[in-house]
């Protein structure tokens, strides 16, 4: 469960990018996050993986506060997701030990190879006839679908998903937002979804969350969104253009 | 056969140095020119020590200490004042030839008296640190230390904190170019506070040969890559030195390790599909 109360975050010059935001995400939520560019977005994703600091209000995790070891996050570009000169088994022994200790110790056991092995068929992607493939050469279909294994190998209490489709064909976004979602549901951890793409916020997940000029402006809950076009959602997306700029199309 | 067994030795000797050059340039992703002042220091420190009766075991290991402490003050550089890491590196290893001035009581040279000394030793050390430094690269811990210098976001998201790689795989580094500025004064009987210039440029050049000899992706043949392309390179040098060519002078040997390292450089990029 995530929980977020009275949040605001700078950058350091006195600027609230998000001014305050109270939501809250229950446990196999997946939730979509949508808005304009600069409308705080990624600055709030930063804010609940604890890479950016929030100087005011509360971020609760799994019922703890500021946890931030219990938060995977998968990145806009796969080639930042995973690395590139790592086979695709090594990438996941790189994952198995996230925030623990990392001893001098055998990273590929046969144990875990098969662990990572059957990880991987559940993917459906292909992956895991590929172990010792280097990451680089994966499509970036694949490279995402690998990332998502990677932040949801082990036991985590809130998924972020940064435009994880932003680098993808529509073929391979549909896939990777499936394969999300069934990730979500399987593991049962609030998922915070950021996309640019207001037919995918209708399409998938369980609510949508509207944030704007650093505030949040809308939640819709599935059966509110069920209802829902994206000419619908696009209305809630006027108010940080009063300059005269138009909405996107 | 005597300089057949000369290019071997210097070749291992300079192995520790493409090794080293290996941590920071390719694990870690850093460009470190530590590694002049490092040799140096790792020389200076190990022949003082013998020249005052200490063991040589113990003479290579402070003398390992001492290199790896410069690439620590490199790390310290570009972490805490966020100075770029390559003048980071320059600054520390100009700042070692006072340093290495400072160890040898102002000298610029001593010689080394080391009667015990045997080549054996260095083909031991050799032997043993190939497989412990290639099981290393391919433990949890190894794992995380490549991911730290090639994609520090992930690595960060992973819980492992890059700054403190830095220092590891600075130290580390600096410290096998120690070991081998070590064992170079050892086998030359002398230590000259300039024996560290061009280290680097040579370092490099053996590190690009091994790639290009042995294009291995296994942890082992890349660590065993930096001894074979650094024996190579001396071999080359040595032919291309000894070759009586009417055009060629001892003093052409910066040019000739230019030529060498672009030469196989450019080999690398042609077998590249384009």
């Amino acid at each position: 469960m995530l929980k977020l109360q009275d949040l605001a975050v700078s950058y350091g010059d006195g600027k609230d990018v998000i001014s305050s935001i109270t939501l809250s995400v229950a446990v196999g939520e997946f939730a979509i996050v949508v808005g304009p560019n600069g409308g705080g977005k990624s600055t709030l994703l930063g804010a609940i993986a604890g890479t950016l600091r929030a100087h005011r209000g509360r971020i609760a995790i799994g019922g703890v506060e500021n946890n931030f070891h219990r938060v995977c996050c998968v990145f806009q570009n796969p080639t930042v997701g995973t690395v590139g000169n790592f086979t695709v088994f090594e990438n996941m022994a790189l994952a198995w030990r996230r925030h623990r200790w990392r001893l001098p110790l055998p990273a590929l056991t046969a144990r875990r190879k098969k662990i990572f092995c059957d990880r991987l068929a559940a993917l459906s992607m292909g992956l895991e006839d590929r172990g010792d493939d280097p990451a680089r050469v994966l499509s970036g279909g694949q490279r995402q679908a690998l990332s998502l294994a990677m932040a949801t190998l082990r036991d985590c209490d809130v998924l972020l998903l940064d435009e994880i489709t932003a680098a993808l064909d529509p073929l391979a976004s549909a896939r990777v937002m499936d394969l999300a979602e069934s990730i979500v549901r399987q593991n049962s951890c609030a998922c915070l979804a950021v996309t640019h793409s207001l037919q995918q916020a209708i399409s998938y997940g369980d609510s949508v969350i509207a944030i704007g000029g650093g505030a949040m402006v809308a939640k819709f809950s599935a059966v509110e969104k069920s209802t829902m076009s994206v000419a619908d959602l696009l209305a809630h997306f006027e108010f940080p253009f009063a300059n005269g700029q138009s909405a996107p199309q | 056969m005597n300089s057949c067994c000369m290019v071997l030795q210097l070749g291992v000797v300079y192995g520790f140095v493409a090794l080293g050059i290996f941590f920071t340039f390719r694990a870690l992703n850093f460009a470190d020119m530590t590694v002049d002042g490092s040799f140096a220091i790792g020389g200076c420190v190990a022949s003082v020590l013998l020249r005052s009766g200490i063991p040589q075991w113990l003479a290579i290991a402070v003398a390992c200490s001492g290199s790896a402490a410069a690439g620590c003050a490199t790390a310290f550089l570009h972490v805490k004042f966020r100075i770029a890491e390559i003048l980071s590196g320059i600054v520390v290893a100009s700042a070692c030839y006072s340093v290495c001035l400072r160890i040898m009581g102002g000298s610029p040279n001593i010689m080394v008296d080391a009667p015990n000394f045997s080549p054996a030793l260095i083909f031991t050390i050799c032997a043993a640190t190939v497989p412990i430094v290639g099981y290393l690269l391919r433990t949890d811990f190894g794992l995380a230390f490549r991911c730290a210098g090639l994609n520090r976001t992930l690595a960060r998201s992973h819980g492992i904190c890059p700054s403190s790689m830095l220092y590891f795989g600075l130290a580390v580094g600096n410290g096998f170019a120690g070991v081998g500025g070590a064992f170079f004064c050892l086998s030359q009987g002398f230590c000259d506070v300039g024996s560290g210039s061009g280290t680097l440029i040579a370092g490099l050049a053996s590190l690009v040969v091994g790639e290009a000899i042995f294009p291995l992706r296994s942890a082992y043949g890349k660590v065993f890559a930096c001894f074979v392309g650094s024996v190579a390179y001396r071999a080359a040098i040595a032919m291309a030195l000894h070759s009586e060519l009417p055009f060629l002078r001892v003093g052409d040997f910066n040019l000739i390790t230019g030529g060498i390292i672009v030469l196989f450089l450019a080999a690398k990029w042609r077998r590249k599909p384009c």
